[in-house]
């Protein structure tokens, strides 16, 4: 295997998408030190891990970063300008095996072509790529992971045979959900300690209202019930069901109430019927609703 | 004086004198006596007509002289009122009548005074008539013609003629079925012209002759009742009553007399107007069902209390279609036993009772929390806690009301006090949002040293106490520091309750219509104040107001201004912030404000009687300060002098009557429980740490002595061997080295471990006895709640067995592992032929390439993938412990061993002398030939279960094993060998060897638990193994003890149930007859029958395999 640096790689990567992203900030309000946190991790290059439920503001906080690194003048350089997709998503899933993440060889026409995965070009290109979910993908991506996130910073593309140096401003952030997740599912130490992990949560029921508020535009008295009922639906979370509502539901009822749909309506159909379908579990939540909305 | 011997007989009556003495000298003297008297009034023809009646009468026969002094007395008086020819009449008749007997005669003849006072001589034909059925039976009814005699003046006096000759037709056709049965219809009827004159009996009688020919006991039954139905019922009734007793009459007597009986006693209870509705509804379901409307009547009360009035209608309705379709459905249906009658109830009541809301209920109180909080019914409430707390002395009859106890709250059983469900359930709501209030908003969280810096006021109270008592008893020492202090707890119950209110008011908005409902509910409930003594009635109207009353004009003019003082001093408690300082600074101004009123006699009487005061309360103005009040007080007293006065002593009441949805709490119980909570917390928490227990924490628990300790047992030595417990108080006498000492302290206190674990620790199941429902195919439906289950955890037994297990099986064991090995999904299998993937699948793309050269067009499927498969399995094994399992199996012949030798043939010869043909000749001894002990089936199943557990073990599948029997269906019995979440230990081996036969096989309620049992399982593949030795069967499963159908039935609607679960069944049996019903009961034929019983530790692991792949 020959080794090959940024220069090279312009070759082979072939951008999936022209147009350029992260053209506006996204709405994200800090819950602690979070953002200097990652701002210093990144001005070190180091692998950052997000752990927290679902909902709870994980990927919105990396688009956040990526905007602050990539698109704010105090933080950018010019190469960060240039790039033009700061922030590369995957969701991982069970089936997700390196060569989803590097790439593969595809049939078009006649030819053989090789077509470069997200983790590929992200290398390349020097943007952030970020894995969510990262234990539910198969075991041999732990390889490109441990490559990445060490001194080392190389991508092995084992099919082409070929290592690639991975791009100065490239960073790696895994998300996870410590919750659930059974005994056979859980990231390694060896994985884990590569990271600098910051925990998230749901945020404080001030936070909260301030949130949905702005996020859904309805009023604030209205955004402070829909606040306390996360609150109150969450206390079941180990319960019955093992995630509860997260902030993006209370989002969404707050957005169906601001269009017109009235109050319990709108929680039944965006917070009881989608976290559950045991039909004590909905009654429970359907009258918190009842109590907390006239 | 006596009578001289001889007397003057006048010689006109001579002969017959002389006659009549020949009969018998009474009756003599007595015909000289009435002659004398009716000489001069009768002609001389007519006299001598009479002698000769006399005569003749004396002359019938045995006893004639009874008929004849019967006679005797009798004719002055017919003499009297009858014209000469009826009189003869009357004389004839009486010698007809001595043909039969001289009873009957001396009857009839005693019978014509009353006749002819009640009635008349008109009726004197019908009358005899009568007679004649009861005398020309063949036998002829004597006793009762007499009784006839007796009675029936009496009813032909009182009614019409035609029912009075009912009467006695009635009479002489029950003598014809039977003489006692005569008897009793004339004790009868004797009771009833003694007592129960006023009814009618006319419409009784004709229904009685109407059923007399095939019951007879019904209609005497009816005859008995029939006064007291109508005075119970109305006459009104008594149609319906008849109708339904024509239709059970017929077929069983003893239906129709428990009716009877029953209807009675169980229609008295409901409203008049309701009654003839209930009397058709029964006469409408004995039109379809005869046992049907006992049971109808047997739960009557209860249906009724349920569905009042014609909201039974709909149930009843259903339940008469159901009968008309199917007889046993409807009697089951009216029995309250079968699903569809319960079901039917449920919908149309509107009582919401806690049994069908609970987990709604649980999960919305812990979310309402934020942790977990028991929640029981107050039926449950533990003893202490409703007895603590006499102040509250009115509600000691009301068990119903809401609380909690600082880990647990309890609510009403049922609630129907509103229209309908949706409120009902409201009601439930508002508890439970009122006993969270409190924990909520801090209630508990009272101290004395924070209250006496935030609440100035209450220093001069305070000022006698120690603030540093423990957290625990807060409460109790500020009460204690009152003078009155159930004044002050009841003060301070209103005044948090309006607290609390009010958070929840301003935090909850979707609540707030409901609970003003409800609010105002309590209000209309509240007693009027005007009849209350002054104090009393402070209270209560504060009450009133905290439920959102108000301060009237109506009022008087003292209660008025005292009240609107009160109610100003609780404005703070509606603040946002309000805390229980704010509550407590409230109730020390309330105190001070209520303790002005004297103890006196003024006070104790009704409020509207205080005018006096309400005069002086006119004159002053808004604002005055407690001093004017309490001068005026006295000067009221020393004006009122007029009016009793009572000794200072007798307290008046200080109470009020608790608001339902409120509840009631006693805050010092709760801090201390919570504390109690707390230290258990603390002991678990230290005895998995390594610390030891502090000595203070175990002071602290001794204190609190609300525990007992019931019983020393032997826990688990826990890592705290190292506890030092020398210091505690009344502990002086035991010297810490003696090691003894220290073994038995330790030993107390882990059994006062285990009692707090047991009494505080986490919210467990009360019992361990689930109620399951059963299929009777016989009615089409489930009987709710129809078996009851008792889940037992089988004892150790020791670790022989599964060694003796192992040893004996031992090449099996290995083979078994070995395959389960196997069945570990290790490699990465290659999916060819894929849309998508990982790598080009090189031969379908080389395939591709030549198709397209070929023919134009390119197969997609081109790629391929490595694909994981991973096992998800959770198994349970159900094993039949019956007594039939206690049967020996026969061993397969074991080729090992060499058969037995043949013993040498004896020899009759033999020329060494002996004579060898002696039947005594010792044989020469035979080889003991070793045997094993004889296998029984369970012992067999016994080891293929440890087969299969070391097997499972080492693939990693989950797994469980159960057995159960049981004794009827009350009694049927679940034996836990291993749960899922156990692991293969020391123990479970040895409750596996202790599994052993037991009693009956009723396998659905098994079934039906072990689908339960599933519940916490979360795996891919579920499977239910039943390993039996024969058909279900039970003393009582199902009415017809020797058929198998309905065993068989249920169980195999267990199965379907466990299909639509997503479990897989599968039945192992050993019963060479169990195709017959296994495969009508096990869904898509999934069952194995083995030929022999000794193969199962073989044929299980192969049935597992392929299962699970």
């Amino acid at each position: 295997m020959s080794g090959m640096d940024a220069s090279d790689t312009a070759r082979f990567a072939a951008p999936a998408v022209a147009t350029p992203t992260l053209e506006q900030a996204p709405y994200y309000l800090p819950m602690a030190d979070e953002v200097e946190v990652f701002l210093a991790a990144y001005a070190a290059r180091l692998p950052v891990l997000l752990k927290g439920p679902t909902g709870c503001g994980k990927t919105r906080f990396v688009e956040y970063m990526a905007y602050l690194l990539y698109r704010q003048p105090e933080y950018a350089t010019a190469e960060h300008l240039a790039v033009t997709n700061p922030l590369i998503t995957v969701a991982c899933h069970e089936d997700l095996s390196a060569s989803d993440l590097v790439g593969r060889y595809l049939l078009a026409g006649e030819e053989t072509v090789w077509i470069d995965g997200p983790l590929t070009r992200a290398v390349c290109t020097g943007a952030m790529c970020y894995l969510d979910e990262i234990v539910e993908a198969r075991k041999d991506t732990t390889v490109l992971i441990h490559a990445l996130t060490d001194h080392r910073r190389i991508l092995p593309v084992e099919k082409r045979s070929i290592i690639l140096n991975a791009h100065a401003n490239f960073l790696l952030v895994l998300s996870y959900n410590p919750g659930y997740q059974s005994v056979l599912k859980d990231l390694k130490p060896s994985t884990r300690q590569r990271f600098v992990s910051l925990e998230f949560d749901y945020p404080p029921h001030d936070a909260e209202t301030r949130i949905i508020a702005h996020e859904s535009g309805v009023d604030l008295d209205v955004a402070a019930d829909l606040a306390t009922l996360g609150v109150k639906v969450r206390h079941l979370r180990h319960h019955s069901f093992e995630e509860g509502v997260s902030t993006r539901l209370l989002v969404y009822a707050g957005q169906l109430i601001a269009r017109g749909i009235e109050a319990r309506r709108a929680c039944d159909v965006a917070i009881c019927r989608a976290i559950t379908d045991d039909a004590d579990v909905q009654r429970a939540v359907a009258e918190l609703v009842a109590t907390l909305f006239p | 004086m006596p009578q001289p011997m001889s007397l003057q007989v006048p010689t006109a009556l001579q002969a017959t004198y002389e006659h009549l003495t020949t009969v018998s000298v009474t009756v003599a003297r007595h015909y000289l006596e009435v002659a004398t008297v009716l000489q001069h009034r009768f002609t001389t023809a007519e006299f001598r007509i009479w002698t000769q009646h006399c005569v003749q009468l004396a002359q019938s026969g045995w006893r004639a002289w009874e008929s004849t002094d019967a006679f005797l007395q009798l004719s002055p008086f017919l003499q009297q009122h009858l014209v000469a020819h009826d009189l003869w009449t009357w004389a004839e008749h009486g010698r007809a009548l001595t043909r039969y007997s001289a009873e009957v005669a001396t009857a009839f003849l005693q019978a014509a005074k009353p006749l002819l006072q009640e009635a008349s001589q008109s009726v004197f034909a019908t009358w005899v008539a009568g007679s004649r059925a009861y005398l020309e039976q063949q036998p002829p009814l004597l006793t009762l013609a007499v009784e006839y005699f007796r009675l029936s003046p009496y009813i032909y006096g009182r009614y019409p003629l035609a029912t009075a000759v009912l009467w006695g037709q009635v009479g002489a056709d029950l003598g014809q079925t039977g003489v006692p049965y005569g008897q009793t219809f004339f004790a009868l009827s004797r009771t009833h012209l003694e007592r129960t004159l006023e009814v009618d009996h006319g419409p009784a009688w004709a229904f009685a002759q109407h059923c007399l020919p095939q019951a007879p006991v019904v209609a005497l039954d009816y005859l008995e009742r029939y006064a007291d139905l109508v005075h119970r019922l109305g006459a009104d009734s008594l149609v319906n009553i008849e109708a339904v007793l024509r239709v059970l009459g017929t077929p069983e007597a003893a239906d129709a007399r428990t009716f009877l009986r029953l209807v009675g006693s169980t229609l008295t209870f409901i409203p008049a107007a309701e009654r003839l509705q209930a009397l058709t509804w029964c006469q409408q379901i004995a039109a379809a069902s005869t046992s049907g409307v006992l049971d109808f009547l047997h739960h009557f009360a209860d249906l009724h209390r349920r569905l009042p009035g014609q909201r039974l209608q709909p149930w009843v309705s259903t339940g008469i279609a159901v009968a008309q379709r199917n007889t046993e459905a409807g009697q089951a249906y009216f029995a309250l036993e079968s699903a569809a009658a319960q079901d039917r109830l449920q919908a149309l009541q509107n009582l919401v009772a806690f049994a069908h809301i609970e987990p709604v209920l649980r999960l919305y109180t812990e979310a309402l929390l934020g942790r977990r909080i028991a929640l029981h019914t107050t039926a449950d409430l533990p003893a202490g806690l409703h007895m603590a707390g006499s102040h509250l002395s009115a509600s000691a009859d009301r068990r119903d009301l809401p609380t909690s106890d600082g880990t647990a709250i309890f609510v009403p059983e049922q609630v129907s006090d509103f229209a309908t469900a949706r409120e009902n359930f409201a009601a439930y709501k508002v508890a439970i949002l009122h006993q969270v209030g409190f924990y909520e908003c801090g209630t508990w969280q009272f101290d004395l040293r924070a209250c006496a810096e935030r609440v100035p006021g209450a220093h001069p109270y305070l000022n006698t106490l120690d603030l540093q008592p423990s957290p625990a008893e807060a409460f109790a020492h500020f009460f204690a520091a009152f003078p009155h202090p159930d004044l002050v707890r009841t003060l301070f119950t209103i005044l948090e309750d309006a607290r609390i209110d009010a958070s929840i008011t301003r935090r909850y908005k979707g609540i707030r219509r409901d609970l003003a409902l409800i609010m105002a509910h309590s209000l209309r409930q509240r007693p009027a104040l005007q009849r209350l003594p002054l104090r009393q009635a402070l209270l209560e109207g504060l009450l009133q107001c905290t439920l959102g009353g108000e301060i009237s004009d109506a009022m008087p003019a003292l209660l008025r201004l005292l009240l609107s003082r009160l109610w100003q001093r609780l404005t703070p408690l509606y603040a946002p912030a309000a805390t229980v300082y704010d509550t407590i600074a409230a109730l020390v101004d309330c105190y001070a404000l209520l303790t002005q009123i004297p103890a006196h006699a003024l006070t104790t009487a009704p409020l509207d009687t205080l005018t006096a005061l309400d005069a002086l309360a006119a004159e002053l103005p808004e604002d005055t300060d407690s001093l004017a009040l309490a001068e005026m007080f006295r000067q009221a007293g020393t004006g009122a002098d007029t009016m009793p006065m009572l000794p200072d002593s007798t307290e008046p009441a200080t109470g009020v009557e608790p608001v339902p949805y409120r509840g009631e709490v006693k805050p010092e119980i709760i801090q201390k429980k919570m504390r109690l909570h707390e230290l258990a917390e603390e002991i678990q928490s230290l005895a998995q740490g390594l610390s030891p227990l502090p000595p203070e924490v175990l002071q602290e628990l001794l204190k609190h002595g609300d525990i007992e300790i019931k019983s020393l047992q032997a826990g688990e030595l826990t890592s705290t061997s190292g506890l030092f417990v020398t210091n505690l108080e009344g502990r002086e006498g035991i010297e810490p080295d003696a090691a003894a000492k220290q073994t038995a302290l330790q030993r107390e206190l882990e059994a006062l471990q285990a009692e707090l674990q047991q009494e505080y620790g986490e919210l467990t199941a009360q019992s361990q006895a689930f109620l399951y429902d059963e299929w009777d195919y016989v009615i089409g439906d489930y009987r709710r709640a129809w078996c009851r289950l008792t889940e037992t955890v089988l004892a150790d037994a020791g670790l022989t067995f599964v060694e003796d297990t192992r040893q004996r099986h031992a090449e099996l064991f290995a083979q078994v592992s070995r395959q389960f090995q196997l069945l570990k999904p290790e490699t990465f299998k290659p999916l060819k032929r894929l849309v998508d993937g990982e790598e080009i699948d090189l031969d379908s793309a080389i395939e591709a390439f030549v198709d397209r050269r070929a023919s134009q067009t390119m197969p997609e499927k081109v790629y391929m993938r490595r694909h994981r498969r991973e096992r998800s399995v959770a198994a349970l094994f159900l094993l039949d412990m019956s007594a039939s399992t206690d049967d020996v199996i026969k061993e397969p012949a074991d080729a090992s061993r060499p058969p037995p030798q043949a013993p040498p043939p004896a020899r009759l010869y033999d020329f060494s002398g002996f004579v060898q043909d002696d039947h005594y000749a010792t044989l020469p001894p035979r080889e003991p030939a070793a045997s094993k002990p004889r296998r029984r089936i369970i012992d067999v199943e016994k080891e293929a279960l440890v087969l299969m557990a070391e097997a499972l073990e080492g693939l990693g599948d989950a797994y469980a094993v159960y057995g159960f029997s049981g004794y009827g269906r009350d009694q049927v019995d679940c034996f836990v060998v291993k749960e899922f979440r156990e692991r293969y230990d020391a123990r479970v081996q040895g409750r596996i060897a202790a599994i052993k036969p037991h009693r009956s096989t009723r396998m659905g309620p098994a079934i039906r638990h072990a689908i339960r049992k599933f519940d916490q399982q979360d795996a891919r593949i579920k499977l239910l193994l039943l390993l039996s030795d024969g058909y279900p069967q039970d003393y009582d499963y199902g009415k017809d003890r020797k058929s198998k159908e309905y065993g068989i039935q249920d169980t195999m609607m267990a199965l379907h149930e466990t299909r639509l679960k997503g479990i897989q069944t599968f039945c192992l049996t050993v019963d060479p007859k169990g195709h017959d019903y296994l495969r009508a009961m096990c869904p898509d034929q999934q069952y194995l029958v083995l030929e022999n019983m000794a193969s199962l530790p073989k044929e299980l692991p192969k049935v597992y395999r392929s299962l699970t792949t």
